[in-house]
């Protein structure tokens, strides 16, 4: 289900809000489950069974901890492992089984084909038959990246002793399928939700926080991120656009994800608040960033602290000298490329990620454009996390190229280049092209504009959140961007 | 060297939790928000839901309930099932609808903004998104772009086994073909915008417009043995001189251009493969008649009912009347030449289509031609659909008596439609060569099997063992659609029926909405009142398909009444 869908608006969404402020708390949490699983689950139903997979096996592992290190079980709650102190090897194999379980459904449902097109290319290339590795066409399960890694980080946390293990498994079903941030995040970790599961405040203060957040969302992703979706597809799908109009698509698509992907987390904070809950900021302005250091704490918050947390500092960080550091940044912006999508052209956004920030870093954690006044240092950075963008949007490493080249004018101009041209260059999308703009660089982030709720701005998130609506109705199902990560 | 920069500090999940717990807001407007916020999500479903009882009607919300009441709970396991639902709820709004078709009103008028479908021209044009997609998009040949739509056609699971590229069925095709010593002209039909680029911008190019793969695609397509014949470059360079050859607010083309076009393939044809003399003169008169209405682009657009932003195109097409009969030219499944084609086929011949009958492509070619031809025309499914009808034992058993077969599609269906590969059937008629090389004469063409049904009215109980995927309701390229299943016949109440097993069509989507029979399911067991497909009324003949029993064994049938069995 989409939170900008009909049925989640008109029906799901009432139905929940109804059944949370009707039952009594303890009735909360398995509520909560069922009416995620359903709300997962409208998509396909089935893939509801490799969520339960995923969360009783990853329950059993933090069981499991506890019971290897012979800490007493009995009591209301169980108890945190000790810090600082080794594991034991039944605890070792039981985080090792949460982490491969884990690792092996995300590998098997995004990565095999890629993996078999890879293989199959390499084997064509020296002379092999062509096909060795089937490709099995898999589909992928809708938010599969999140989740696993939601999932993971239970179990590494209560490994860790960061975390008590829970005891109740419907506690843990509902950590990780609460459904405001199940599907593109934010990406929840276990210990900073633990505790909300067990006790939440509700109030009208929340409700309406929570209100303003999903409102101005949902105008971002209806008003905002599809029409610029719009020009984007049309310019990346052209064939020999001129320089001004690819620059143009490329912006549009920056614009785009931006908007889609925070309007999702925006939603999943302004729903979270109006079932209790307080998840994490996700974006804190990110095209203001002057360096790509500085971008990733401004960007997709919740996947960068994750990837530090769980993966560069177990790596060593920055703590084994300077090519180990550099080696630990490329290896993470990598991965990190990878979990967005199985494809070349996110290996290749990840590395050019990895050697910015390891430019930046043998810099002095100066950003490139550091010399120049700071508007200059913020349009270069953006630039350079345009170019980015390329990789990132199109289909293939071809059309990558083909793009970078429009770019700075080394592709011919298609004569049916003006058909497409003309279709983006309306006087409609050129206003909300402009406004995009003017709302990145020039407004405040709906994180301090919903801090102080005045009648005018009450007002305004309802005429947005109405206005939204009407618009939706007069476009197809626009799902959001990273449904597909 | 200036001072370093302070980097951002990154916002961590404690800040997070302290922010939202410390906004700022007045009780009464925390309470406003709230309560406003409600007060819009409930107005929809509560509008709808009060006028359904007020009509009389079930609520459509309750619709969920209809499988597991009915002792089907696996339904609501079913993707399908539980997409249809949304839909139903989506179209049935009145909220929704009135909004949805006053907005998109306002939009077209003041901001010049089409949909995903529509996009605005200049002088009252409309031009068809898809089209415009072909023409501008890169080499729809390439890896990326049949990547691309594959995704895509994956993702929208409609078609259950979807195939992007068009070269692998389409070369199949032609070469079963001539081995059966059928020569074939292929005619992609331009999309409005190649013709007419200047209708949407002043800046188009007089040069002719494709997309960058076309050109490998009629090499491919030769080098199999086809002819393609160039209509885009006859095309453009008419409308150069100051022609308009298409509608201005429909997708096709006008009735005159759509003539002269006929009469070039019969140039070409008379051309690359010479015709015997057909077995009977055919002699025709003309009629000329005015045909007014508003094109298939502003439907699209779904604007109000009395909209009064586009007024009625009118266009005076020429009827063509066989002689012999005094009746419109009709088409003849004997013929040595056959038609396959889509709504450019049909759409001055079709009634469904509104722009009248008996002034169609087919009848055009055939005057052109001297012969009446075999036409297979399916609105929208040119690409398998026509093909899938061709192969039916039914039809293919007549191949060996034709010579030429011309296949028409739009143009952009290179890219946006299915193109399954479809052997012809295994059981392979005799070669009579003489009858090959020169005029079948008719009374030595060996009829189909007569059809199974010999008796009417035909009803039957059977079990649905599978069904082909359901159109999407306004996301479909037409407004009505069959859908084709295959049930096991346990039993025949009355008429006759030989064999087991029946391929049956319902007429699943009537008017952008699912009927009665879009909720039926694999497995179960149904009553059904059937006729031949091909004595069906003519509307059904080029209706839009959604076909996927791959089964060119059985006479098709089309379901006039059915009722589920317990």
């Amino acid at each position: 289900m989409v939170f900008s869908s009909h049925i989640f608006l008109a029906y799901f969404l009432p139905l929940v809000l109804l059944l949370n402020y009707a039952l009594p708390f303890r009735w909360l949490t398995l509520m909560l489950t069922v009416m995620s699983y359903i709300f997962y689950g409208w998509a396909n139903p089935p893939w509801v069974l490799l969520m339960l997979i995923t969360s009783y096996v990853d329950y059993f592992c933090g069981l499991a901890l506890v019971k290897y290190s012979g800490l007493p079980m009995d009591g209301p709650d169980l108890p945190f492992l000790l810090k600082g102190t080794s594991r034991n090897l039944g605890q070792k194999v039981a985080l090792g089984v949460s982490i491969f379980t884990n690792l092996a459904i995300l590998s098997f449902f995004k990565y095999y084909d890629f993996a078999a097109e890879s293989v199959n290319a390499i084997a064509l290339g020296i002379g092999m038959p062509a096909e060795i590795a089937p490709l099995l066409h898999v589909a992928l399960p809708i938010g599969v990246s999140f989740y696993t890694f939601e999932s993971m980080s239970y179990a590494i946390d209560v490994y860790r002793g960061d975390a008590r293990p829970l005891r109740n498994p419907i506690d843990y079903q509902c950590f990780v399928a609460l459904f405001p941030h199940l599907i593109a995040g934010p990406i929840i970790r276990y210990h900073t939700i633990a505790e909300q599961i067990r006790s939440r405040a509700f109030n009208y203060e929340k409700f309406a926080r929570g209100t303003a957040f999903f409102c101005l969302g949902m105008a971002k992703k209806i008003l905002l991120a599809n029409p610029m979706g719009h020009v984007a597809d049309r310019a990346f799908a052209a064939s020999g656009l001129g320089p001004l109009d690819t620059w143009y698509g490329l912006f549009a698509y920056a614009f785009q994800i931006y908007f889609d992907f925070s309007a999702y987390s925006d939603m999943a904070v302004g729903l979270g608040l109006m079932f209790g809950f307080c998840l994490m900021k996700n974006f804190d302005d990110p095209y203001h960033s002057a360096s790509i250091t500085e971008l990733w704490r401004r960007w997709h918050i919740s996947l960068s602290t994750w990837l530090r947390d769980y993966l560069y500092i177990p790596l060593g960080g920055n703590r084994l000298g300077e090519s180990r550091t550099y080696l630990n940044l490329m290896t993470v912006m990598l991965l990190g490329g990878l979990w967005h999508g199985a494809s070349w052209n996110f290996v290749i956004w990840g590395l050019y990620h990895g050697l910015l920030l390891s430019l930046e870093r043998r810099l002095g954690m100066r950003g490139i454009f550091d010399r120049f006044p700071k508007p200059i240092r913020v349009a270069g950075t953006f630039l350079l996390i345009c170019v980015g963008w390329v990789f990132f949007r199109a289909e293939t490493l071809s059309q990558s190229v083909q793009v970078l080249r429009s770019l700075i004018g080394l592709e011919l101009t298609s004569p049916a280049a003006s058909l497409a041209s003309a279709g983006i260059h309306t006087p409609y999308y050129l206003f909300l092209f402009a406004t995009c703009a003017l709302i990145v660089w020039g407004a405040p982030q709906t994180w301090n504009f919903t801090q102080r709720l005045t009648p005018v701005r009450a007002v305004l998130c309802l005429t947005l959140f109405a206005s939204s609506v009407v618009f939706l109705w007069t476009q197809t199902v626009n799902p959001f961007l990273y449904f597909q990560f | 060297m200036p001072p370093e920069t302070p980097v951002h500090r990154k916002h961590t999940e404690e800040d997070s939790q302290a922010e939202l717990n410390s906004t700022e807001v007045r009780p009464a407007v925390a309470r406003g928000l709230s309560w406003g916020f409600l007060a819009l999500l409930i107005l929809v479903p509560l509008s709808q839901f009060l006028l359904e009882i007020a009509q009389g009607h079930r609520p459509t919300i309750f619709r969920v309930f209809e499988a597991p009441l009915a002792g089907r709970w696996t339904d609501l396991a079913d993707r399908k099932y539980l997409a249809a639902y949304e839909t139903s709820l989506e179209k049935s709004s009145p909220l929704r609808t009135w909004v949805q078709a006053n907005l998109q009103s306002v939009m077209t008028r003041w901001l010049g903004v089409g949909n995903h479908k529509v996009v605005i021209g200049q002088h009252g044009w409309l031009l068809y998104q898809p089209g415009i997609d072909y023409v501008a998009g890169a080499d729809f040949l390439g890896r990326g772009a049949l990547g691309a739509r594959m995704k895509a056609m994956k993702d929208r699971e409609v078609e259950r086994d979807p195939h992007p590229d068009p070269r692998p069925a389409l070369a199949a095709f032609i070469r079963d073909l001539r081995a059966h010593h059928v020569a074939v002209l292929l005619l992609p039909v331009p999309d409005k915008s190649m013709v007419h680029p200047e209708k949407l911008t002043a800046e188009a190019s007089r040069a002719a417009l494709n997309n960058p793969g076309y050109a490998r695609f009629v090499a491919e397509m030769e080098q199999a043995g086809a002819v393609v014949f160039d209509a885009a470059g006859l095309t453009r360079s008419t409308v150069l001189t100051g022609r308009t050859l298409y509608l201005a607010q429909d997708t096709h083309w006008r009735p005159e251009w759509m003539g002269e076009i006929a009469t070039a393939i019969a140039g070409a044809v008379q051309r690359h493969f010479p015709l015997p003399p057909p077995t009977r003169p055919l002699v025709t008169s003309v009629r000329a008649e005015s045909r007014r209405r508003l094109g298939d682009l502003v439907e699209m657009l779904a604007l109000p009912v009395d909209q009064s932003l586009y007024a009625p195109e009118e266009v005076v097409a020429t009827q063509i009347f066989d002689q012999s009969t005094n009746r419109p030219l009709a088409a003849d499944p004997d013929s040595d030449v056959v038609l396959l084609g889509d709504s450019f086929t049909n759409i001055y011949s079709d009634p469904g289509l509104g722009w009248g009958e008996g002034a169609g492509f087919a009848a055009h070619l055939g005057r052109a031609l001297g012969r009446p031809l075999h036409v297979i025309a399916q609105n929208g499914a040119a690409s398998t659909g026509a093909r899938q009808e061709f192969l039916r034992t039914e039809q293919a058993r007549r191949l060996y008596a034709k010579k030429l077969l011309i296949y028409e599609f739009t143009i952009h269906d290179l890219t946006t439609a299915n193109w399954r590969p479809l052997p012809l059937p295994p059981q392979q008629p005799k070669p009579v060569p003489a009858q090959v090389e020169t005029a079948a004469p008719k009374q030595t063409v060996p009829q189909p099997t007569p059809p199974a049904l010999v008796a009417v009215p035909l009803r039957v109980i059977g079990q649905i063992e599978l069904l082909s995927p359901l159109p999407v309701p306004g996301r479909s390229a037409y407004r009505d659609c069959l859908a084709f299943a295959r049930v096991k016949v346990t039993k025949v109440i009355s008429g006759e029926y030989k064999g087991d097993v029946a391929i049956v069509a319902f007429h699943v989507m009537k008017d952008n909405q699912l009927t009665d029979s879009a909720a039926l399911r694999p497995g179960d067991t149904v009553r059904l009142e059937l006729q031949p497909l091909r004595k069906a009324p003519e509307i059904y003949q080029s209706m839009q398909r959604t076909d996927t029993t791959d089964d060119f064994e059985h006479v098709p049938h089309f379901v006039i009444h059915f009722a589920k069995e317990p």
